[in-house]
């Protein structure tokens, strides 16, 4: 018998992706909300909105857990959701006619971190640079870059052809690039 | 395919990553799983029983719970994640058919319990489409039918999806569906009339009768009309209005009668 006890639980997202598919619901909140709820900040979910939309994507998935194929990534499946209602959030803020596209506001690091002041001035850049491109490009990024995904996987994940995703990720990365290395020019750190 | 990145991307790539591991705020971490009726525990020990029946039971997507994953802060301070007021008068029971209750009854230490549960059912609790869809769902806007009954009624059963339905208001209990109703009131500021809507459905899943029935059922009709679902507002009205003919509510209705 599994005992629970041995199975520990990912509150920090900190483990190689889907190394706990375990459905059990309140299981999967407990071991995925740092997943979903980072997702969502990349997705570009504003800090003061994130926990009302990780809410909301763990209310679909409940609707969906019995769904759930096991051959599947369990955080690649719930990438779809976050990327859906991420999305759906979008089309609304952009009828209220907000900026959309700016990096999340990060937690203050202790002053006197000098690495951490470093660490966030590199991920404050990179949000930075990832806000910047285009959401189904950035998906493809995320799914791939960040989570490890293989673009078949991306692929499907998106529900787009596999040529579909190597395109979006050549692009996603060329723009990556060429964003950062602008900000970076502007002042930007590091 | 093959680009080779260089150093300034490998540092921004490495720095989402490690974000990644940061453990978010543990505050928002509760508060949310309050909202879905999630709360942690300290002991982690009792609930793999309950794993162990649901697997037996062969359980919907589940039997898979091997993991060498690295234990979390979180739980080596499990104090500071666990809701004290739902160890006030609450059975803790999750993720157990109704059948298995008496054997999990025992499990008054299980490490997620519920927020102020009295009775288990299983959900999803309506049949909700896909997100980008979900707008066009139609929502039973008539307040007080037994949970169980909504849920036999609309919901395939899923062993691994159990949540509780409140039958004693506790103040646990009234926070959460208050916190739930301001996620609802969040969403139809914003705009997104789905996922209010959605928050108001699993209200009424969770909390069929409760003092904030009608708080819920008025925000429902005033979700439904933004969403542009006009019959089903006034039909919702309507039966708002013979439910709460006294309600303070029907004068922002606009029109609403029982009497139609």
């Amino acid at each position: 018998m599994t005992r629970l006890s041995e199975i520990s639980v990912n509150l920090a997202a900190n483990q190689a992706p889907d190394a706990a598919p375990c459905l059990d619901f309140p299981r999967l909140f407990a071991s995925e909300f740092g997943y979903v709820f980072h997702t969502l900040r990349r997705l570009g979910i504003p800090e003061r909105d994130l926990p009302d939309v990780t809410h909301d994507v763990f209310l679909q998935v409940h609707r969906r857990v019995h769904q759930y194929d096991p051959e599947r990534p369990v955080r690649a499946w719930l990438f779809g959701f976050a990327f859906r209602i991420a999305s759906r959030y979008r089309r609304l803020s952009r009828n209220r006619r907000e900026l959309l596209e700016q990096a999340p506001e990060l937690a203050d690091p202790e002053p006197s971190a000098q690495e951490r002041i470093e660490h966030h001035q590199a991920l404050d850049l990179a949000h930075q640079a990832l806000a910047g491109l285009e959401i189904q490009r950035r998906a493809v990024f995320i799914l791939h870059e960040l989570d490890g995904y293989s673009i078949p996987e991306v692929a499907r994940t998106l529900e787009v052809p596999v040529n579909t995703a190597y395109s979006r990720l050549r692009l996603a990365r060329q723009d990556f690039s060429r964003i950062a290395r602008r900000l970076l020019a502007r002042g930007g750190r590091p | 395919m093959t680009q080779h990145r260089g150093p300034l991307e490998n540092q921004l790539v490495d720095a989402l990553k490690q974000e990644m591991q940061h453990t978010p705020d543990p505050e928002v971490f509760r508060e949310v799983g309050a909202r879905l009726g999630i709360a942690l525990m300290p002991d982690v020990s009792s609930l793999a029983q309950g794993v162990s029946h649901q697997s037996a039971a062969g359980a919907a997507g589940a039997g898979t719970a091997t993991s060498a994953a690295t234990t979390s802060a979180w739980f080596l301070h499990p104090v500071s994640i666990f809701l004290t007021s739902v160890a006030v008068g609450t059975t803790a029971l999750i993720g157990l058919a109704p059948g298995e209750a008496p054997k999990a009854a025992s499990n008054t230490s299980a490490s997620i319990a519920t927020v102020a549960s009295s009775k288990v059912v299983h959900a999803p609790r309506s049949s909700a489409p896909l997100p980008d869809s979900a707008a066009s769902e139609p929502v039973e806007a008539t307040p007080g039918p037994d949970a169980s009954t909504l849920v036999a009624r609309t919901a395939p059963r899923t062993a691994n999806a159990a949540v509780p339905v409140a039958s004693a208001p506790t103040t646990a209990s009234l926070s959460a569906q208050q916190t739930l109703l301001d996620t609802a009131r969040r969403a139809l500021a914003r705009g997104d009339h789905a996922a209010a809507l959605e928050a108001l459905s699993w209200h009424r899943a969770q909390f069929a009768r409760t003092a904030l029935a009608e708080e819920r059922d008025a925000l429902t009709v005033k979700a439904l009309r933004a969403a542009g679902r006009s019959g089903e507002a006034e039909a919702a009205a309507v039966r708002f209005a013979r439910l709460y003919p006294r309600s303070v509510f029907l004068a922002g209705m606009g029109g609403a009668s029982p009497n139609p």
